[in-house]
């Protein structure tokens, strides 16, 4: 898992829970890295989940809760730090397609290891989108998260369904309001 | 201090990440910096690639530009829109006259004469919108001069404006060519208008596609007439239907050329025959042709009309010959029946053509046809007879003559038979064959009746002479001693008669065979004569011998015939002459081989008008009176039949007194043959003290006759009925000679022989058979059977004693001289060569007798071949003659044991007379 996605959830713990709490969690995640990343580094995805875990411990919010609030953080993230991706994109739409046909293709340029999830999405009707998203790590809410951000960015009103396909899929049913 | 803590820990992350950081950063800055080296050694690659592909692509241009320089026709292109001439070749230069500057700055329009530049601006107009057909124009030169030129061309995009790239053929000269095969052309056609021949072409419809004006001239029809007409219109109507299939087949077969006759009808009905030379060719359309070359053959067809007339003459002759005629087609089908055949079958022509007939012969008849319709298709002609069955269920006998016949190429095509009828002759010849049949069946008849007549003569006959014999020796009145002479002599004359009359049977029946020896006609004739001497002697006539031959050349001859002959002529001779001389005499006629022999009386003679019929049977001299004569007539017919048999000639002549007979025979030399010793023998009664004989005979008469000569003759003898009593008493008693009647009841010689041989194993024993048969008849099967005589009804004493002495005390001497002569007088060698033929023989026939049940014809001749030597020194002629056919493997191989059988009889025969003998 790239180092980028460890940086910015440390800082979002630092901004929103404070020193105490991100030093709370590192050390009882029992990281092999002890929680010291690059944002170009690579590293083992079990310690990201291990970091939610613990915050999730810490906090009483559910794991679900922090990835979803992980994903609205990262956005923003994202859209200051690789601004092209965003250009002549004018509905989240057509970002969520961007995902796979560019962005992921880009990522893959840079980084040749990098495992990145499947977005394949399907229009239905001009109002409506499905979108079929495979991962191993199943981080589903982080992507959740990421696509409210993103419907919030454009000043988009659309409802979310998941419905888990099995245990490497899940079915998000995206409709305009 | 807790949130120091914290924040501290935060910043050695920091920190710590930061030196993370710039190792990957580095790590990653060297990779980048290798593949800026790859990079740059793939660039250097590929610029040496795209040099050597620059160069490359300059060499094709170059290649291109010179081919398009060089290439032998006019190369140019121009602009679509402009017209103007963009780019051209060197010969392009050359041929239009221009330096290259100069041509580069012409319109093509400048090319063409001013008049074809519309046609020219059409032509571009009709490229560019894609429409384009290729066209030879007529292009000027600088000089003025004009060439034909044919133009392909291809668009182009050149300078980024259409163009077009044409190439120029200079046609002028096959357009020159096409002129004058034009002017050739005209020439045809005025050819074929002068021709004296009419000349036309028909299509494939029939229709004139043209005409010539001697085809307008002779039809009397205009050429617009006739190219309206079909060509069928013109031919007359009998012919039409003929002519029409004949081209059509000549059409279906694509026969290139043919020809036929057949006359036309012109517009003023007048008629002439055309013989016409029909050509078929395609045309451009792909359809048929035909183009007709015909010429006027009237007058020739009155000449075919003339010899078809001669033709008809000569057939009409032949139908008159009451010849059947038929001609058969290769296939053998009839393809015409002649009135004359149909007269004898009695089927109309038209039930006939067209069939192979064979409803005519049955099954002998048609294989016979079959042979000889094979024997035509080779080219053999034939003559044979068959049997025809005709319409209304008779039969006819015809004998055909058969010949191929071939058409103008000597192929053949069919053959002719010439039928004539025979039936009535082949009636007669099997009457006649019929009748012949008949006569000889009925002349066999006749000598079975004379033989089985004779015998019965003969046994009476045979009491007669033997009882005056006896009266004759013993006391009686002298008054009857005349009686008994005449009773003697009339017995005899009537043996002869019997004798005379078998024989001539038997020579007309079956006829007589030869059996030739070695002897000489001097001696034989001289012995002959002692006989006729004495006859001459009773009617006090002259009996002069002169024989002018050799003594000492030996002749092979049948000496019994010959004898015969010679002594029916002599005693003719004498029994017709009453006063004056008999003459024979022999001379050589040429070679020793050609023998003339004259018997010449002063007797009455034959008058000239019988001289040709004496040798007739039963016919004697019609002055003759027969009660002074006597006789039958037969004696010259029988000397005919047997000098015919010997290949010679007897003619018959008056004399000035008498009559003469000369008789000419051709009689082969023996040479080098050496005589035996003459062996003459005078019986006596001592000669056989002591034999033991015993009479198989069933007449009661000779019985006692035989029983009276062997009485005085003081022998010990038995005298039974039959056959079987004979074998009876040998079981019990040995004789040394039996003397077999053949014909007795119970059983009869033959059998009792054979009995006595195979039964008793009786070898010793030895067997004569007496028969009253004709002389010679059937010695063979007695030999066979084992006999070792034969003696023949009537005898006389004398027959009888030398006959015993012959098969005792003589014949045991002839076997010791043999086998003495063998071992060149030397007694003990000769007693050695006894035992040892014995053995060996013995030895030989079992061997033999092995390989006759097998087969081996091979082998028993081998062993025959062996035993020849000795057998010559000791056995019989008989035995010596089935001995060369076993060598000469003359006997078939169903016969070969019974034969093997025999000869192991008659060597056993040998062995036990060779027991007997003592040195």
């Amino acid at each position: 898992m790239k180092g980028i996605i460890f940086t910015e959830f440390l800082e979002m713990v630092e901004r929103d829970y404070g020193f105490e709490i991100l030093n709370d969690i590192i050390d009882n995640a029992q990281l092999e890295s002890k929680g010291i990343y690059s944002g170009v580094g690579t590293y083992n995805h079990k310690e990201f989940e291990n970091l939610v875990e613990a915050l999730s411990k810490l906090t009483k919010e559910s794991k679900s809760e922090i990835l979803k609030k992980y994903g609205h953080y990262v956005f923003q993230t994202f859209y200051k730090n690789y601004s092209s991706f965003f250009t002549n994109i004018n509905h989240p739409f057509e970002l969520l397609e961007h995902v796979d046909s560019h962005i992921h293709k880009e990522v893959k340029k840079l980084y040749p290891d990098a495992e990145l999830p499947k977005f394949e999405t399907t229009r239905i009707g001009s109002k409506s989108m499905q979108m079929l998203y495979r991962s191993k790590r199943r981080m589903e809410y982080l992507a959740l998260g990421l696509m409210e951000a993103s419907f919030e960015h454009y000043t988009t009103f659309c409802s979310i369904e998941m419905k888990e396909e099995n245990a490497e899929s899940v079915l998000f049913t995206i409709k305009e309001k | 201090m807790d949130s120091e803590h914290h924040v501290l820990r935060v910043l050695e992350r920091e920190r710590m990440a930061r030196k993370e950081s710039e190792r990957i950063l580095e790590s990653k800055s060297l990779e980048i910096y290798e593949q800026k080296l790859e990079i740059e050694t793939l660039r250097n690659k590929l610029d040496k690639e795209i040099q050597s592909k620059f160069s490359q692509i300059n060499r094709t241009q170059r290649i291109q530009e010179e081919v398009f320089e060089a290439h032998p026709f006019s190369i140019f292109i121009f602009s679509l829109n402009s017209l103007k001439i963009l780019s051209a070749n060197n010969t392009a230069v050359e041929q239009y006259g221009y330096s290259k500057k100069e041509f580069l700055e012409l319109s093509i329009t400048d090319l063409h004469n001013a008049k074809e530049k519309e046609e020219v601006d059409r032509h571009v107009h009709n490229i560019k919108s894609g429409i384009y057909r290729a066209k030879t124009w007529t292009h000027v030169k600088r000089n003025g001069e004009s060439i034909s030129a044919k133009i392909t061309g291809v668009t182009i995009e050149f300078d980024e404006e259409p163009a077009r790239v044409v190439v120029v053929e200079d046609v002028t000269e096959s357009m020159l060519l096409r002129e004058k095969n034009e002017i050739q052309q005209k020439r045809y056609v005025n050819l074929i208008d002068k021709s004296s021949d009419l000349i036309f072409g028909v299509s494939s419809k029939g229709r004139f596609t043209f005409v010539n004006s001697v085809t307008c001239d002779l039809t009397g029809f205009s050429e617009e007439e006739l190219l309206s007409m079909s060509f069928l219109d013109l031919i007359r109507d009998d012919y039409r239907k003929r002519v029409l299939s004949f081209y059509e087949f000549q059409l279906q077969s694509v026969t290139e050329t043919t020809y036929t006759e057949f006359p036309i009808v012109s517009k003023n009905k007048e008629v002439n025959w055309l013989g016409q030379n029909v050509n078929v060719s395609e045309n451009n359309s792909g359809g048929f042709e035909l183009s007709a070359i015909a010429r006027v053959i009237t007058e020739k067809k009155v000449f075919e009309k003339a010899l078809l007339r001669s033709e008809d003459k000569f057939r009409s002759i032949i139908e008159n010959m009451e010849l059947g005629l038929l001609e058969t087609n290769r296939e053998g089908l009839i393809v015409k029946a002649y009135k004359s055949f149909c007269k004898i079958v009695g089927y109309a022509p038209e039930e006939l053509e067209g069939t192979d007939g064979k409803f005519m012969l049955d099954t002998e008849a048609m294989s016979l046809m079959d042979e000889q319709q094979r024997n035509r298709y080779v080219g053999q002609t034939g003559v044979y007879e068959i049997q025809l069955l005709c319409k209304d269920g008779s039969r006819k006998w015809v004998l055909i003559s058969g010949a191929p016949f071939y058409d103008q190429n000597n192929r053949y095509t069919g053959s002719i038979g010439i039928h004539l009828d025979i039936t009535e002759r082949k009636r007669i010849e099997a009457e006649l064959l019929s009748a012949k049949n008949v006569a000889e069946s009925s002349l066999r008849a006749k000598e079975a009746f004379l033989a089985n007549i004779s015998h019965e003569i003969r046994t009476p006959l045979n009491a007669i002479i033997g009882l005056s014999e006896v009266l004759n020796k013993s006391q009686i009145d002298p008054e009857n001693i005349q009686m008994i002479a005449q009773v003697s002599v009339a017995s005899r004359n009537l043996l002869n008669l019997i004798n005379d009359l078998l024989l001539l049977s038997k020579v007309e029946a079956d006829g007589i065979k030869l059996k030739p020896a070695v002897y000489s006609i001097h001696e034989v004739i001289s012995e002959s004569a002692s006989m006729f001497l004495n006859s001459a002697k009773d009617k006090n006539l002259n009996f002069d011998l002169n024989l002018n031959i050799d003594e000492n050349i030996y002749h092979e001859f049948d000496r019994l015939r010959f004898e015969q002959v010679l002594q029916n002529l002599v005693s003719n001779a004498i029994k017709f002459t009453n006063e004056g001389s008999v003459k024979l005499s022999a001379d050589y006629k040429g070679s020793k081989e050609e023998i003339e022999i004259k018997i010449e009386d002063t007797g009455i003679g034959i008058p000239e008008e019988e001289l040709l019929t004496v040798f007739d049977g039963f016919i004697q001299g019609s002055n003759n009176n027969p009660e002074i004569f006597g006789g039958t007539g037969l004696g010259l017919s029988i000397v005919n039949n047997i000098v015919n048999l010997m290949d010679g000639k007897i003619v018959v002549s008056q004399l000035e007194k008498g009559t003469c007979f000369t008789l000419n025979l051709t009689i082969p030399v023996k040479e080098n043959f050496q005589r035996k010793p003459t062996e003459s023998f005078d019986y006596h009664i001592s000669e056989i003290e002591g034999v033991k004989v015993l009479v198989a005979e069933d007449n009661l008469v000779n019985q006692s006759l035989i029983k009276k000569i062997l009485f005085d003759w003081n022998l010990e003898f038995t005298i039974v009925n039959n056959g079987k009593e004979a074998f009876e008493a040998l079981r019990h008693e040995n004789f040394d000679i039996v003397l077999m009647d053949i014909r007795m009841p119970v059983m009869n010689g033959l059998e009792a022989t054979t009995l006595i041989r195979s039964k008793l194993n009786n070898y010793t024993t030895r067997i004569i058979a007496l028969t009253a048969n004709a002389p010679g008849d059937r010695n063979n099967e007695y030999w066979e059977v084992g006999f070792n005589d034969v003696l023949l009804k009537p005898f006389v004493q004398k027959d009888l004693l030398q006959l015993l002495i012959d098969n005792s005390s003589r014949n045991l001497e002839r076997i010791k001289n043999g086998l003495m002569g063998y071992a060149q007088g030397d007694v003990e060698f000769a007693a050695t060569l006894r035992l040892i033929f014995i053995e060996d023989s013995t030895r030989r026939v079992s061997d033999m007798k092995l390989a006759s049940r097998s087969k081996k014809l091979n082998e028993i001749s081998e062993i025959s071949h062996s035993m020849k030597p000795s057998l010559a020194q000791l056995g019989s002629k008989d035995l010596n003659d089935l001995n060369q056919r076993l060598e000469n493997q003359d006997i078939n191989e169903t016969e070969i044991e019974s034969y093997v059988m025999i000869f192991e009889l008659h060597i056993k025969l040998i062995i036990a007379d060779l027991k007997k003998i003592s040195f």
